[in-house]
């Protein structure tokens, strides 16, 4: 729907703002399942439920929800 | 140990725990996505405009301008400093809970050093990730919008100050809690008692959660000396709350 309104000139216009958002989103989410996988103990959850949420809340809710309250701190 | 080795044993911690990084990236990204959710506001209403239209009504289009982004900069910076406070509530807790502090203590590390070197490392945390929270918004308003609106700095500082008077309660009730669930439920219950009170018109003014609405400020709906007693209470309340937290933890088992 949206690609409709927006035309090539907008997108050229959004690229400083989105370029920089989709970069920290990847590295956070590249991160977080690195460490889910890697780590046997969660403060709370255990490794199917944080792999799902972090995928199902890939866009920063999911990765930063892990790191709140899923990461151990050992 | 003296209280500054301590203090810099806890900078240390938060880096390599990643703590740094995590509120950098956390700060960082709601001010991109704020300034995000203002550029796309008027993309956002032409659809709904266009639906509407289909239904007979008419909604006249509005220029997005800086004022539009700074809005965004005031109402999302409560999550940062919720996702803060939530990182740091088992900061103190923890430490009584696995007995970590005791042969610090035992070797002559005074209490008071912990609490303030705790305490200070937090406000570091909060004024760095803040400041790059300001820089990142302030930076793409200037990119993507010439218009200029005033006060800012004002209203910018008053929000930092609010967090401050949030990192006192913090400090005092880690002091008395011994889970961090209880240190969120002082925080939270005191913040929302305030919440309440705002209900009451003559207390409004004296409340230190007023230092949370710069919106106001920029809209000129109130002028920078309508936070002066606010400010006051505050830092009142945030010295009170030091002074309690270091009066408890003398008396804290840990």
């Amino acid at each position: 729907m949206f690609a409709a309104t927006a035309t090539l000139a907008d997108l050229k216009q959004y690229l400083p703002l989105i370029i920089p958002i989709v970069v920290i989103e990847f590295v956070l989410l590249i991160y977080v399942l690195w460490h889910i996988n890697t780590h046997e103990t969660y403060k709370t959850g255990n490794r199917v439920l944080w792999n799902i949420i972090a995928l199902v809340g890939m866009n920063f809710v999911g990765p930063i929800l892990y790191l709140v309250i899923g990461k151990s701190d050992e | 140990m003296s209280g500054m080795a301590f203090f810099r044993k806890e900078v240390t911690e938060i880096v390599r725990r990643k703590k740094a990084l995590i509120i950098a990236i956390v700060f960082a990204a709601f001010a991109l996505l704020g300034i995000g959710t203002a550029l796309l506001t008027p993309k956002i209403l032409d659809m709904v405009a266009e639906e509407m239209a289909t239904q007979g009504i008419v909604m006249v289009p509005k220029d997005v301008t800086a004022m539009d982004a700074w809005m965004q900069f005031f109402k999302n910076i409560d999550i940062p400093l919720i996702v803060m406070v939530l990182m740091w509530a088992g900061c103190f807790t923890e430490e009584y809970r696995r007995h970590t502090l005791v042969p610090l203590v035992t070797k002559g590390l005074k209490r008071t050093d912990i609490f303030l070197s705790k305490v200070g490392a937090l406000l570091c945390v909060w004024t760095a990730g803040y400041g790059l929270y300001f820089l990142l918004s302030y930076g793409y308003t200037l990119y993507y919008w010439s218009d200029r609106v005033p006060h800012i700095i004002p209203a910018v500082l008053l929000e930092w100050a609010f967090g401050i008077w949030i990192i006192g309660l913090w400090a005092f009730f880690s002091s008395i809690a011994s889970g961090s669930f209880q240190v969120l439920l002082g925080v939270g219950g005191v913040y929302f008692l305030c919440t309440f009170l705002t209900i009451i018109p003559k207390t409004e003014k004296y409340l230190p959660i007023r230092l949370s609405s710069g919106l106001s400020l920029l809209e000129e709906k109130l002028a920078i000396g309508d936070f002066v007693i606010p400010l006051c209470v505050a830092g009142v309340c945030f010295a009170l709350c030091i002074a309690g937290g270091l009066a408890c933890i003398q008396k804290k088992s840990i």
